[in-house]
């Protein structure tokens, strides 16, 4: 393209400051709203996978077949260690944790509540969920204190139970149904900030879990935490690769959590969207004061056509212009939008207790800035300027010289 | 002499039927190559009609226009720019500079079209801007001029391409009559020294004294044509 048409689109857009900064910070509002979004949008679901992986779930989890339809204690993977030997070897795997479930009553002598009784590994608990984190009042778990229990702070005041309290679980074994009652003195409250975690589910050892389910040596479940900086999909792909068997059913957390897995999925649209809301907006503000300057250059655009100048020139001037308004839009744009992303990044912004596909929200989302926001983003916006100047760059090109030297100065 | 400009029962209506306004009525005339040319007449008579059919900013609705032989009435589109831009020198009423272009940039605006080279572009229009008595304002842009200055950027931008014709309309309107005149003196030493054919119209007798030959139209005719020493 020619360095003149270039150079005059530059000095026109300086020809009036005011409307000129208008369309900018339209255009950089525009972008910054979007960076936001986006930030916002990719902030809210690393906190709802860090949920849903963090809390409890983990990046995958090992169980017997038929495990999770029914949650019937009867099926337990019975050589735990043959499977734990393979995540030793996995170079993704950064650790795990096996888990028995039994579903039972836990009763103290005020009341009595059905629960979910865990047997976790204290110590490689710690390290695959937030169990130990939750802790709020008294003691953590330890293998040497079979008889401890945590609940959550819900389940405590259901039970009217404080530390030191005794309460019993009742469940049954796995083996012949028989019921299995245990006696527990309360180690520990919790508070996750999750309904179901803070009133439905009781934790006690490993070796306490396997006794009263009656199950030896086997666990009901084995949760698997990668390293941060593997890829979480490969490292998948490769055990996937290796559980297998028909004894074990090995599930990624989008298995695990379908209904999560599709609304992030949908949600991946949502800055597309957004995205194209708020740009239909701006470029049709664009489009409408570059007509506005276009009906004030008719007589210049007369005398440039009288000279010579092709009308294709004409065109190209005035998407130049566009694209350099989008252009000062898109690098201001991205100046506000990272410094609001990165404030918001330390800040977070709390929306309450609010929950989103049983996903409790309670903590503040912090926005998370990614490259396509200060890549991708700010050249579709100088792009899109461009385009958006076409409507009316073909209208200045169309002129006839004479009418448009006809114009009334 | 060679012609240089030649008109057909040219013909320039508006509207249809009984509103139709004839601008320019069944005009034919033959300009030669030198000549120092106005085209005179009151308001409304046609001059600027006339001037631009000749240039080919307008269609007529008939008759025919040959500029050096060639009829740019059959001309359209980028071919009709083209010889515009290589053949024909505009010098409008007012406002004739591009606002963000230096005096420089508008004079070599032409020549930046015809995509000549930079070196060639810059001597020619210095050389120009100095003849047209510009020279130390070649940077300032046109808000920075006078409406005479304007002027003579114009006659430097229209002669620096080389152009067979400059075509002028009304260039003295907007100026006091010392200044005009003096603009007008300029356009026609350039006629003298490089044989240069203008075409220019004005209502300013002080100024149809300056010309060679008048072209007097009236109602979108030609009611008279008369070379003056």
């Amino acid at each position: 393209m020619d360095r003149i048409t270039i150079r005059l689109a530059f000095r026109n857009i300086l020809r009036n400051k005011r409307r000129t900064g208008l369309m900018v910070l339209l255009v950089s509002s525009g972008l910054a709203a979007l960076i936001l979004t986006d930030g916002l949008a990719t902030g809210m679901i690393d906190l709802m996978i860090r949920k849903v992986t963090d809390t409890w779930l983990g990046e995958a989890q090992l169980h017997a077949p038929e495990f999770r339809e029914t949650f019937d204690g009867v099926h337990y993977l019975k050589d735990p260690s043959s499977l734990t030997a393979i995540l030793d070897a996995e170079l993704g795997v950064r650790t795990y944790t096996a888990r028995t479930m039994s579903g039972g009553m836990v009763a103290s002598s005020n009341n009595v509540t059905p629960a979910a009784i865990i047997g976790v590994e204290p110590g490689r608990e710690a390290n695959v969920s937030r169990l130990k984190e939750a802790l709020i009042e008294g003691q953590y778990l330890s293998d040497d204190n079979p008889s401890d229990i945590l609940i959550g702070y819900k389940m405590a005041e259901l039970l009217e139970v404080r530390l030191g309290d005794r309460i019993v679980t009742t469940s049954s074994e796995v083996e012949g149904g028989e019921l299995s009652q245990a006696l527990f003195r309360v180690s520990g409250i919790l508070k996750f900030n999750d309904r179901l975690l803070d009133k439905e589910m009781a934790y006690i050892s490993l070796a306490a879990g396997q006794k009263i389910s009656g199950i030896g040596d086997g666990v009901h479940e084995i949760a698997i935490r990668f390293h941060a900086d593997a890829n979480e999909q490969e490292v998948l792909d490769r055990l996937s690769q290796k559980f297998t068997t028909e004894e074990v059913e090995f599930l990624g957390w989008r298995e695990l959590m379908p209904d999560l897995a599709s609304v992030l999925s949908v949600n991946s649209f949502s800055t597309l969207i957004v995205g194209g809301i708020l740009f239909t907006l701006v470029s049709l503000g664009l489009i409408n004061s570059m007509f506005m300057s276009i009906y004030e250059r008719h007589y210049e655009f007369g005398v440039m056509l009288g000279l010579g100048t092709r009308r294709r020139l004409l065109f190209s001037l005035v998407c130049w212009e566009g694209a350099f308004i989008g252009l000062f839009g898109a690098i201001i744009g991205s100046v506000i939008g990272g410094a609001i992303v990165y404030w918001l990044s330390q800040t977070g912004i709390s929306f309450g207790e609010a929950e989103m596909s049983g996903i409790m929200l309670n903590e503040p989302i912090k926005t998370i800035a990614r490259a396509q926001q200060f890549i991708l983003f700010p050249v579709f916006v100088v792009i899109l300027a461009g385009l958006a100047c076409i409507i009316p760059a073909i209208h200045g090109a169309r002129l006839t010289p004479s009418d448009a030297l006809r114009r009334a100065i | 002499m060679e012609k240089v400009i030649e008109t057909q029962d040219l013909t320039k209506a508006y509207g249809k039927g009984n509103t139709e306004v004839r601008a320019v009525d069944g005009v034919s005339l033959v300009i030669e190559r030198g000549e120092f040319t106005a085209i005179v007449g009151p308001s409304g008579s046609g001059k600027t009609t006339l001037l631009q059919l000749i240039g080919g900013l307008d269609k007529a609705t008939s008759g025919k226009v040959l500029l050096a032989g060639t009829a740019i009435s059959d001309m359209s589109g980028r071919a009709l720019s083209d010889f515009r831009r290589d053949h024909i020198g505009f010098i409008f009423q007012a406002y004739n500079l591009i606002p963000v272009l230096t005096a420089q940039e508008n004079a070599e605006y032409v020549m930046l079209l015809q995509k000549r080279d930079k070196k060639e572009r810059r001597a020619r229009v210095q050389s120009i801007l100095e003849k047209v008595g510009l020279q130390g304002l070649e940077h300032r842009r046109p808000a920075q001029l006078s409406g005479g200055q304007h002027q003579r950027v114009a006659v430097a931008r229209a002669l620096a391409s080389g152009p067979d014709i400059i075509l002028a309309d009304e260039p003295t309107a907007n100026l006091d009559s010392t200044t005009g005149a003096d603009l007008v003196d300029m356009m026609k030493t350039f006629n003298e020294e490089s044989h240069m054919t203008f075409v220019f119209s004005t209502h300013d007798p002080k100024i149809m004294s300056r010309a060679k030959r008048l072209i007097t139209l009236e109602d979108g005719k030609i009611i008279s044509d008369v070379r003056q020493n």
